[in-house]
């Protein structure tokens, strides 16, 4: 999704986790992600930092979260403005009503399957979103197939997935036990799971995903 | 009764503490021991410091009958050095519990820890009355911004990155340099205007979050664009970052009196607090009554507070105490630093305070090697570098010696009986025995003493030195007195520029080996070079 915003083109995508970039004219900017929890009025500090594309004074070219299930998310971009400061040029709030959002359904068991898809419809439900369902069981992808020619505006992936080698932003020893710490402590699994599947039934894991739970 | 052990590590200011039965027996700094600025290296272990308590008490931390660790815990290491056996202790809760029961305070205490985060928060407020302790407000770092990283982050992005990509200037370690440039700028409305971009103050909330990163990115574009490319510029920058810190601070503290006009007396902790111009600010309010700011403001001052907490919390400490001083380190004895000084060839007197005196006022620089070394940032009598206050061109001596920045002022000690004839305003004189707030200096006086006077607004921060809480240190000041007429000297740490302050005999010796000091008093004995 590109944004023009006077004469900066910025560039926000949510598949599968949060990117940002601004392609100029100015060579330093500072991307913010928060979250609005559990509908709260205020958002809540996730992860910020300044980049450029040159990687001049600061190592990264972009921004990226790579949280993959859903966050009320709330992406401020800001630029340096000589006398003034921060100024805020563009607030994008997470919302796919409308758009195509793919749910992958990683799992054989089709009775799983079959409880994710319950948590997709809910979600479609309080989205809007147009679903397209990649599983195993071809009897309950054909329930979705809408034909849409839309992009794919995010993907979930539902299933029970152990960390990865990518799971790398821990801090101290803490990925023992099977945290990520994010910003100001913001903690949770993995960049698939809020919290722990163990022990989780198959509606808790896809609802967590979902943010449904 | 019990023993209680609590450290704090993963990060800048590792420490291990051990109380016992209500008693503080040891707090000792990890950098001390590993000879590595805390700020220098920001995942730091108690190893050495555990190790050395553990060596110093005998007693085994496994046979301790309390083990904390104080958040964020490093978890595998918690369990390595308590062998699983561990509890963990809020970061602000140690923070609050270690200045309020250190203030000796009586009465309604307000107690607030403010830094760049712990536990999720990065601030705690208490209500605090005869020994109990109710919270108040909790500020979560999701939502509430942080003048500590306001400082620490504009500590950083003024000097940039090296080529290593390792800050010059460090977070946690050189906001000082910015507080001292500050005296010499001037007052700059779009530097405050650029400033109110990252954090501003209004109704009980410093907002909005995340100041590091907002701060980062505005000091990192400010130095782009030459704000910071001489050092007059640097200066103006530092007024300003002062001057909005304690507008919004002292507002702050303002809206919390109206709340709550019935408390008078506060006690402060968190890196926040380090800033002493911030403490002479609240401390010159007029309905503060009182103020105490916790001596070892820092992190490394939450085991301390952690062991302290879990005495409370066990009923072996009840009441708000007072410190009799700081050195909770190591000590050495005569023998010991008999065989330290075996390896040098310098001449050695019986320790004579009229001597030193004389050595004082004849421009002479004394290294002062005491008792166990301090607990905390300041050298506060223990392993101090002592110095004449009467001359200004002091401090070009002392820096070229010590190998330090022009723009780090130097502090004075003086005798606890002059105090109020050259310093005001005359309050919260406890917290100065540890040397955290700084004080107007009277007129008088300000040309008496240049070399420990801020030239630009003529503040100090003084050591108040008490005849029975450290008398050989009250003794020099006393016998330079009777020389000089002057009840004032200039205390300075042990160490050289970047280095922590000093800890054994053999370190206070090379600084005499190597010029650094004339005289170095040493227990009972004072060494000189040949």
């Amino acid at each position: 999704m590109y944004i023009t915003v006077n004469e900066e083109q910025i560039d926000i995508r949510f598949n599968p986790y949060v990117y940002v970039n601004v392609l100029g004219p100015d060579t330093l900017y500072y991307v913010e992600l928060r979250e609005y929890v559990n509908n709260d009025n205020e958002s809540k500090f996730v992860e910020g930092f300044h980049f450029n594309e040159k990687k001049e004074y600061i190592e990264n070219d972009c921004f990226s979260f790579l949280g993959e299930f859903y966050g009320d998310y709330e992406i401020s971009v800001y630029k340096f403005v000589d006398n003034i400061g921060l100024q805020r040029i563009h607030t994008h709030r997470y919302n796919d009503c409308g758009k195509v959002v793919q749910f992958n359904l990683v799992t054989d068991n089709f009775n799983e399957a079959n409880t994710w898809v319950e948590s997709v419809v809910e979600y479609q439900k309080k989205h809007g979103c147009v679903i397209k369902l990649n599983s195993d069981f071809e009897y309950l992808n054909n329930r979705f197939k809408y034909g849409s020619k839309l992009p794919v505006h995010k993907t979930y992936n539902i299933g029970r997935f152990e960390k990865t080698s990518t799971d790398y932003k821990t801090i101290g020893e803490s990925r023992k036990y099977g945290k990520l710490w994010f910003g100001n402590w913001k903690v949770f699994w993995s960049y698939q799971h809020p919290r722990n599947w163990r022990g989780l039934s198959a509606k808790n894991i896809s609802d967590d995903i979902l943010g449904l739970s | 009764m019990s023993s209680i052990y609590a450290f704090f590590g993963g990060s800048h200011g590792a420490t291990s503490s051990l109380i016992v039965d209500g008693e503080i027996k040891y707090v000792i700094e990890e950098e001390r021991l590993l000879r590595i600025k805390s700020g220098n290296n920001h995942s730091s272990y108690p190893d050495l410091s555990s190790l050395k308590i553990v060596e110093l008490s005998k007693l085994e931390i496994g046979d301790a009958d309390y083990r904390i660790f104080v958040e964020p815990v490093p978890d595998l290491y918690a369990e390595y050095l308590t062998n699983g056996n561990y509890e963990r202790m809020g970061h602000h809760d140690s923070h609050c519990y270690g200045s309020y029961f250190t203030s000796g305070m009586d009465g309604k205490v307000m107690t607030i820890s403010y830094d760049g985060g712990g536990e999720k928060s990065v601030m705690k407020i208490y209500l605090c009355e005869d020994g109990k302790m109710t919270l108040f407000k909790t500020m979560d770092m999701s939502t509430f911004g942080s003048l500590s990283h306001l400082w620490g982050f504009s500590t950083m992005g003024m000097m940039g990155w090296d080529d290593y990509g390792e800050p010059i200037w460090k977070l946690c370690k050189d906001e000082g340099k910015l507080m001292g440039m500050a005296a010499d700028g001037h007052y700059d409305q779009n530097i405050i205007n650029m400033l109110k971009t990252v954090i501003s103050y209004d109704n009980l909330k410093f907002s909005p979050s995340n100041t590091a990163g907002k701060t980062k990115f505005l000091l990192d574009s400010m130095r782009v664009m030459g704000y910071f490319n001489s050092k007059e510029k640097k200066e103006i920058f530092s007024y300003n970052l002062q001057h909005y810190t304690n507008e919004m601070f002292v507002q702050f503290i303002k809206d919390l009196h109206d709340l709550h006009p019935e408390y008078r007396k506060f006690a402060f902790s968190g890196g926040l607090f380090a800033n002493v111009k911030l403490n002479q600010q609240i401390n010159e309010l007029e309905f503060v009554d009182e103020m105490f700011v916790y001596p070892s403001m820092g992190d490394e001052g939450l085991p301390l507070g952690a062991c302290i907490k879990k005495a409370v919390e066990l009923g072996e400490i009840t009441k708000p105490i007072k410190l009799q001083n700081m050195f909770f380190g190591v000590g050495y004895d005569t023998e010991e630093i008999n065989i330290h000084s075996e390896n040098y060839d310098f001449q050695k007197e019986e320790y004579n305070s009229t001597v030193i005196a004389q050595d004082l006022d004849d421009g002479k620089i004394i290294g002062w090697f005491q008792d166990r070394f301090e607990h905390g940032p300041r050298a506060l009598g223990a392993r101090s570098i002592l110095v004449k206050p009467t001359e200004i061109k002091t401090h070009k001596l002392l820096n070229k010696r010590l190998n330090r920045y022009e723009i780090m002022p130097f502090a004075p000690i003086v005798m606890e009986e002059y105090f109020d004839d050259i310093f005001y305003p005359s309050k919260s004189k406890y917290s100065a025995e540890f040397m955290t707030i700084c004080y107007s200096t009277r007129e008088y006086w300000i040309n008496k003493i240049p070399a420990v006077i801020q030239k630009s607004d003529k503040s100090a921060r003084p050591q108040i030195v008490v005849k029975n809480k450290n008398e050989k240190f009250w003794e020099i000041l006393n016998e330079y007195r009777k020389i000089s007429d002057i009840p004032v000297l200039l205390n300075t740490s042990f160490n050289s520029h970047n280095e922590p302050i000093i800890d054994s005999p053999t370190q206070a010796f090379e600084a005499l080996n190597k010029n650094i000091i004339d005289k170095l008093v040493i227990g009972d004995y004072v060494y000189y070079r040949k």
